[in-house]
């Protein structure tokens, strides 16, 4: 099982890269896609637009008598979706609902009952408290990945994040282990962003170009992958899923 | 509401669990709270702990360490007291609010394996789900992992393991005559004098030609260790009967069948009667039985009252355990379950005093009152028995009668 976690900055395009990933992958792997997020949008490219049932949600609503079947649903070309949830915005706790969601994943036994070759975790925005670093915890995702254009303002968020990362070092935490350019075509974007790649010793994996596919797509409630498998953004995608798996299999450039 | 506890005392946690299975074999213990699970433990589930040094610490968690995730904190107030008393191994052990914070032990544990070179194990518990009993097999199963040697590859000829044994469901007087009648026998029990564990058994589990199991907890771990190092094992004790668990021992040694322990085969429960659960007795006269507590300590018990004429039905009230079904009824989940069945018509129960307490006044049913650690705490230890001992039994047996 490969397991790999995507973070950057708010609205820098994570869910919308996780789920072309989630469904390039899909025609080779059995794929789990995780959002953590309490907006619990992360999967609606690959739900029709819809909104599945949180895992807090569905705790709310059921108590012990939740089970797997109520939050897990499947996508588009068969990606297994799950969305934490999270409180309303302004009460509870979100961190501690990531924690809540991912421990009733475990006691279900998600992973032993679905089998997923490959599980995507699409965390928000950066790592604000304990609760968003539990996706990189030994026993989560091994693999992490930042999304992030060339503004300032997100490179800032990717630094961030990789100091986290570099704090929890002798923890067996998961790696950093490539960047992947969401382009906001800003001036000088590529040179920046790799400048910010040499600096933090990082590969950038692959530039996604900005597309206005990405709404049309997102306008009907699908992936480019699915809906405009043709297109060279879609071949962008798929070509993005094969290096992070590469790297992720030891096969890519160790950082 | 069904978690609430009304009459009876919630039992002790997995974290006094952890605790418990690790207090005597030579580390240090890091409560990781703000003294109140250390306090639960030490006053109450630790019946060792008064005149013992063994290091049990409180990591002294408070409130602006919980909202800054001052890890760092804590750790460095591990390592120092670990840097002052050379432990063999540290264990951090969780409370509710680390886990509300998502304190990450395993994490943390290996941070602090990193920077002393001395093996530590996180532990997530909070005392909130599950019972002590979860607590003991996860100690044992993570620190024998962490730990095991490999001085030898194959068994040891006599070399005993006991699993899982604890004064939390197992008195010192049953502990000590068990190991008594197995080391009279000749049998290598690899154990310090008043203790209940030794690291020798955590760092070499492959030199057991045996696990020995007397409560669930031990039955669970002995299921682990036959699928991890090939072990068979024995579950259950005897009540009087001894040369027959002995020569049990050395039946399963030869065969390298795992089986549970009983003196009549299969034996007779009491929900199998015909017509049972409506009346006293059952139509061919024998008397019901109801044993409340540990599932395999009580059908230990079931198999000595069985001897006696009783059909017996045993309930364990601290979690299920995989494959229980051989030796256990059934699981009272809640303290509503356990007033249930103390309603229903046996002749007699055997549990906890402060269930027994709970038993309607009048009721024409005998009692015989057999202290869990867990349970009661020190509230009834001192009224402690030789439950391993047929004659005690049966003077418990003709008192009972006698009462009523
Ligand atoms: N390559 C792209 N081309 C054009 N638009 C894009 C591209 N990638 C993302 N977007 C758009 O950017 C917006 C934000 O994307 P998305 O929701 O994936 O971001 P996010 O990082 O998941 O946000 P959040 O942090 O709020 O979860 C979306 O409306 C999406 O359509
Ligand atoms: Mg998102």
């Amino acid at each position: 099982m490969i397991r790999i976690a995507i973070y950057g900055k708010g609205g820098i395009g994570k869910s919308t890269t996780t789920s072309n990933l989630a469904a390039a992958l899909a025609t080779r792997f059995r794929v789990m896609q995780i959002g953590c997020d309490p907006k619990a949008d992360s999967t609606r490219d690959l739900m029709g637009g819809k909104r599945t049932t949180t895992v807090l949600g569905a705790i709310r609503e059921k108590g012990d008598d939740v089970c797997l079947e109520d939050l897990v649903s499947v996508g588009e070309n068969g990606v297994l979706c799950v969305e934490s949830g999270g409180p309303t915005p302004g009460i509870g706790c979100a961190g501690l609902g990531i924690i809540s969601a991912f421990q009733k994943l475990e006691e279900l036994g998600a992973f032993d009952v679905y089998r997923p070759d490959v599980v995507l975790y699409d965390v928000l925005g950066d790592v604000v408290c304990g609760g968003f670093a539990m996706p990189i915890r030994d026993g989560y995702a091994e693999h992490i990945f930042i999304v992030t254009s060339g503004e300032m303002m997100s490179l800032f968020a990717a630094d961030n994040i990789c100091r986290a990362v570099e704090n929890f070092a002798d923890r067996g935490y998961a790696r950093v282990r490539g960047l992947i350019l969401n382009a906001r075509n800003v001036d000088n974007e590529r040179e920046l962003t790799e400048r910010f790649a040499r600096e933090h010793n990082l590969p950038i994996i692959h530039m996604i170009p900005r597309s206005e596919l990405v709404q049309e797509a997102e306008d009907a409630g699908r992936t480019v992958v699915g809906m405009f498998p043709d297109s060279s953004l879609a071949a962008a995608y798929r070509d993005l899923a094969d290096q992070m798996i590469q790297i992720a299999q030891g096969g890519g450039d160790q950082p | 509401m069904k978690r609430v506890c009304l009459y009876l005392p919630p039992f002790s946690g997995d974290y006094s669990g952890v605790c418990s299975a690790l207090f005597d074999l030579g580390g240090m213990i890091c409560i990781h709270d703000a003294a109140g699970c250390t306090g639960n433990y030490t006053h109450f589930d630790e019946p060792r702990w008064y005149g013992s040094d063994s290091r049990v610490f409180c990591t002294g968690l408070r409130k602006l360490d919980a909202v800054l995730g001052d890890d760092e904190h804590i750790i460095r107030r591990i390592i120092s007291a670990a840097g002052q008393t050379n432990p063999r191994f540290i264990a951090i052990v969780g409370s509710p609010v680390p886990n509300v914070i998502g304190f990450d032990f395993k994490g943390v544990a290996r941070a602090i394996t990193k920077r002393t070179g001395i093996p530590c194990f996180g532990f997530a518990t909070a005392g909130i789900r599950g019972s002590y009993k979860d607590g003991i097999v996860m100690a044992v199963r993570d620190v024998t992992e962490g730990l095991a040697g490999t001085r030898a590859t194959s068994s040891v000829p006599g070399v005993v393991n006991i699993l899982g044994a604890s004064p939390l469901d197992t008195a010192p007087e049953i502990f000590d005559a068990l190991v008594g009648a197995l080391r009279a026998d000749g049998f290598d029990v690899r154990r310090k004098t008043n203790s209940y564990g030794s690291l020798d058994q955590i760092l070499y589990p492959q030199e057991a030609e045996i696990s020995l199991a007397f409560n669930q907890a031990g039955f669970e771990l002995a299921r682990l260790f036959e699928a991890r190092y090939g072990t068979p094992y024995l579950a259950g004790f005897p009540v009087g009967a001894t040369e027959a668990w002995l020569s049990s021992i050395r039946e399963v040694i030869r065969s390298g069948k795992s089986r549970v322990f009983r003196t009549r085969g299969a034996a007779k429960g009491a929900r199998d009667q015909p017509d049972g659960g409506e009346k006293t007795g059952s139509p061919d006269g024998m008397p019901r039985a109801c044993i409340i507590g540990d599932g395999l300590a009580g059908s230990a018990f079931a198999d000595f009252l069985s001897r006696r004429g009783y059909a017996c039905d045993v309930y364990t009230i601290f979690g299920t355990s995989a494959g229980m079904q051989e030796f256990c009824d059934g699981y009272l989940h809640h303290e509503d379950a356990i007033l249930e069945k103390i309603s229903e018509p046996y002749d007699l129960f055997v549990a906890d005093p402060l269930i027994l307490e709970r038993i309607r006044a009048g009721r024409a049913c005998r009692k015989i009152s057999a202290p869990v650690h867990a349970v009661s705490s020190r509230a009834h230890m001192h009224e402690s028995w030789q439950m391993t001992s047929e004659a005690e039994w049966d003077r418990r047996l003709n008192t009972a009668a006698a009462d009523k």
